[in-house]
């Protein structure tokens, strides 16, 4: 509950229209929203830094066979200058059996802030993409993912 | 042409008929809607005439009921029917809180599209681990619950009266004090209108009270069909402008193709591609299957068959032998100190078990039929998985979910081949890419189907039992050596239980749906994984197959040294188990097992308890020649909790006989470099009509707050209660599946 009224108030202090830019209001309009009890290593990582819900767009499909080879492509809304750049991307599971499945370091070199990678999924959960930029802010998102074996053998 | 697809959603009914006012012509795909909805014909859509039913709009009450006007009742279900009767289960529980008609209840599949459009709203499609019933009673009953309520407080507004005045009946609203009523099918426009309640806040009825649940309805889906054979299956589907495929993948395990020449029959018969599906496999495509299969048999296909070619059946035994006598080994039930009981003990007994591969081997070999676009992507499948088979769609297509559907087909046997694993659906898909625009059925040759599996994993066993002077049990060790199906197919489970395969140990794991039924004094269960290069699948029953065979027929050994009656010895170490001891002794009764069979007859008995039901079987049988068996009567309780269909759950169980019997006389898969041997039934048996015993079925009705299976949970007894007769009989102990292999036979 502490960590849910967290992320109200994260959500609460940082709606201004401003915080979110010009597409952030969309970007929560198309994912499913803040409400969802956001993971101990998200929160560690963190550490105590407010997670702000929008930005970042993952990709990934709704269902998925076994969960041993997922497509997943992350896009973070950043105009990656010097001053303005998302440095740290992180994906996290919340059922595997380690929580941590990968790390991408980005900088002003890159275009974008995109990436696409094959990730695996032991059960049916929420794979949370979150990023760090140059600022110390925290983006975050996730999605939902039935991986339908975990139906016959759980 | 004339096509019947047993599956259509409401709201794809709908589509269909926009579509057939928009497209004309165009794709007039002919649908027969499932058991006993109309019937659309096949001939062109501009000349239908359709039903005013399926015209009309089609009032949903929540997500799993929608009432016509007409007050038929048509009920979601997305577990699939392949001859279980889950179809009928599942309207019968959502029909008791709908308080209707029985008479007037349909079923329809709603597609695995539609349920992921509407955010996963009918939950999994998975029909396995016999959890069709017991995962979903409770919110398949909600659906009933809320429809019923939905329709109470339509009526109660039309009325102005309050709801609690109200009350549903037989497909009608009545109100008490007036002795007004209204039909389902007059109310439910309004009722659809209305917010749907909160499920979990209704009560749902009790047991006692129950009209529908718990009778032997008859089935909603088409006997009739299936007897004459007018019953249409995957592999019958077709489709206009179809065309057929059929697949050769590499025989070896782990290879992969080298190269193929599609020249040498592209000019053959009806030829019209020869693709490569995905590394290891390479399909034609042709006009019929039988052009389609005379082409990829001529074709010349090179395999780079990889270090798996070498490996020989003799490996493997030598291998799972060797984890029989291992130090090491993932420990799934202790309690005590079994070893220093068999340590301290001058009385021990031992004895070593096999049971083999098996191929599911369903009556219709794999099959799957897609439609390939650039924007859109279609496959019919007979799945035991819809979810499972949009999830192979979604990926093989390269398409947004949204733009991918499936439509369920019936199919012929699953057996646990046809849910987890996908990988035909994947193959029509990846073959249809390479033909967009033209709907293609890849079938799978018998041969295929054979070596190509998800077999039933390979395992032995070592039993060691220790008793006191007096003859009493002091300690038990079992062993199990072989492969892992979860380390294959579900590893994170694996590597969560620290390496551990928490599944093989059904039907003796220390506690779960799964647990053992005895309590012995020191005991110790444990597993050395000896994993090959077969991959392994869940085979109807799955672990206790081969437990059930290693444990109740050591517990026979182990009554015969305690100088006890095989009932006696089972009933002393269940005696705390009040519904194991119930069926066990409802098979005693029925058999009575006190008095003395008749001359030349003799009795076995072996129980179990796994996916949440106790199950328990005696057999009579008689012996001619030392090696010819005569069985005269089966007798089986199970003890599920609550029982749906009574009716439905006898021929289950007579059914998991026929399965669970011909795996014990007649099938194995053995490996000769690195393929599998039996590439049809002709070395793949099965029991036959005559051979086929007569089944007695006891249900018992345990309750309590857990459901149990229904549809796996006895295929284990039939075998161990043979065994143990056979004993009886001949005073020689079958410790090696299949019988054959020991000169046994079943006549």
């Amino acid at each position: 509950m502490q960590r849910r009224a967290f992320f109200k108030n994260a959500f609460a202090v940082g709606g201004g229209l401003s915080m979110w830019g010009y597409s952030g209001l969309a970007a929560l309009a198309s994912q499913a929203g803040p409400g969802r009890d956001i993971p101990q290593a998200v929160l560690s990582w963190a550490n105590g830094q407010p997670l702000q819900y929008g930005r970042v767009h993952l990709s990934l499909p709704p269902l998925v066979e076994n969960g041993f080879l997922v497509r997943m492509s992350v896009r973070v809304e950043s105009p990656m200058t010097k001053s303005d750049h998302v440095e740290e991307l992180r994906i996290f599971s919340e059922l595997n059996p380690s929580p941590f499945i990968a790390n991408f370091f980005l900088g002003p070199q890159l275009p974008e802030a995109r990436v696409e990678t094959r990730i695996r999924l032991a059960d049916s959960q929420a794979v949370w993409a979150v990023a760090r930029t140059n600022t110390g802010d925290f983006w975050c998102s996730y999605q939902q993912v039935i991986v339908t074996l975990a139906a016959c053998a759980g | 042409m004339k096509t019947l697809l047993s599956s259509n959603t409401v709201q794809s009914r709908r589509q269909f008929v926009v579509g057939a006012a928009s497209v004309g012509s165009g794709l007039a795909i002919g649908l027969e809607l499932p058991w006993g909805l109309p019937k659309l014909s096949a001939a062109p859509a501009t000349q239908q005439v359709l039903p005013a039913s399926l015209q009309s709009s089609h009032p949903e009450i929540g997500a799993w009921v929608v009432i016509e006007p007409d007050d038929r009742v048509i009920v979601r279900v997305v577990r699939s029917e392949m001859g279980q009767g889950t179809i009928t289960g599942l309207a019968q529980l959502v029909a008791e809180e709908l308080e209707c008609d029985w008479s007037k209840v349909q079923v329809e599949y709603p597609s695995p599209g539609e349920s992921l459009r509407r955010k996963d709203i009918w939950g999994s499609f998975s029909t396995g681990g016999s959890r069709g019933i017991r995962t979903s009673e409770d919110y398949v009953r909600r659906g009933g619950a809320v429809a019923r309520q939905m329709l109470v407080q339509a009526a109660a507004n039309q009325w102005s009266v309050p709801i609690a005045e109200c009350f549903a009946r037989t497909s009608f609203v009545m109100h008490r004090p007036s002795g007004r009523k209204a039909s389902f099918g007059s109310l439910a426009t309004q009722a659809a209108q209305l917010p749907v309640p909160d499920a979990k806040a209704i009560a749902l009825k009790d047991p006692k009270d129950w009209t529908i649940i718990g009778k032997s309805m008859n089935r909603l889906d088409s006997l009739a069909d299936k007897v004459t054979g007018a019953q249409i299956y995957a592999i019958d589907l077709k489709l206009p402008g179809m065309l057929t495929a059929t697949i050769r993948q590499c025989p070896v395990f782990g290879g992969t193709v080298k190269s193929f020449d599609a020249s040498a029959v592209s000019g053959m018969p009806g030829v019209k591609k020869v693709v490569q599906v995905d590394n290891r496999s390479v399909a034609v495509v042709a006009d019929t299957y039988w052009h389609a299969k005379k082409a990829i048999d001529k074709l010349p296909i090179a395999w780079n068959e990889g270090p798996n070619a070498k490996v020989q059946q003799a490996d493997i035994l030598k291998s799972l032998e060797e984890g029989l006598a291992n130090k090491q080994a993932f420990i799934g039930l202790q309690k005590g100190d079994a070893q220093s009981a068999l340590n301290a003990s001058k009385k021990t007994i031992e004895a070593s078990y096999f049971y083999p591969f098996l191929n599911h081997a369903p009556l219709e070999p794999m099959n799957a039929t897609a439609l390939w676009t650039s924007s859109s992507c279609k496959a019919w499948v007979p799945t035991q998985d819809g979810q499972a088979s949009m999830a192979a769609v979604i990926e093989a297509s390269g398409l947004p979910a949204a733009q991918c559907d499936v439509v369920k087909v019936n199919l012929g046997g699953g057996f646990g081949r046809r849910g987890a694993f996908q990988d035909f659906t994947t193959q029509a898909v990846l073959v249809a890419k390479q033909m967009p625009g033209t709907p293609v059925k890849l079938i799978w040759s018998r041969e295929e189907d054979m070596t190509q599996g998800r077999y039933h994993p390979i395992m032995m066993a070592k039993m060691k039992a220790s008793f006191n002077e007096n003859k009493e049990l002091t300690g038990i060790q079992m062993r199990l050596s072989g492969q892992s199906i979860l380390a294959a197919v579900r590893p994170a489970i694996v590597e969560k239980s620290k390496g551990m395969d928490p599944l093989v140990f059904q039907g003796v794991a220390k506690d779960g749906e799964h647990a053992i039924s005895y309590d012995f004094p020191n005991i110790v269960i444990d597993h050395a994984m000896r994993n090959t290069h077969v991959p392994p699948g869940f085979w109807r029953g799955v672990n206790i197959n081969q437990n059930a065979i290693f444990m109740e027929c050591f517990v026979d050994e182990m009554a015969e040294v305690a100088g006890m009656d095989p009932l006696e010895f089972r009933r002393k170490y269940s005696a705390n188990r009040p519904r194991t001891l119930a069926v066990l002794n409802a098979v005693a009764e029925r058999m009575n097992w006190s008095s003395k069979p008749k001359a030349g007859v003799f009795r076995g008995i072996a129980q179990q308890f796994s996916f949440g039901s106790y199950v328990a079987a005696g057999c009579e049988l008689s012996v001619t020649g030392g090696n010819k068996i005569k069985i005269h009567r089966i007798v089986a309780a199970t003890d599920p909790g609550y029982a749906v269909n009574p009716a439905q759950i006898e021929r289950q169980v007579s059914g998991s006989f026929v399965y669970g019997l011909s795996a014990l006389f007649e099938q194995e898969c053995t490996v000769k470099d690195g393929r599998i041997v039996q590439t049809n039934f002709d070395s793949f048996g099965s029991v036959r009509l005559a051979q086929m015993p007569p089944v007695e079925t006891i249900l018992l009705q345990g309750g309590g707050p857990s459901w149990g299976g229904v549809g796996e949970p006895t295929i284990a007894v039939a075998a161990p209660a043979v065994l143990n007769a056979f004993y009886q009989a001949t005073g020689r102990r079958l410790r090696t599946v299949p019988l054959k292999n020991l000169g046994v036979t079943l006549v």
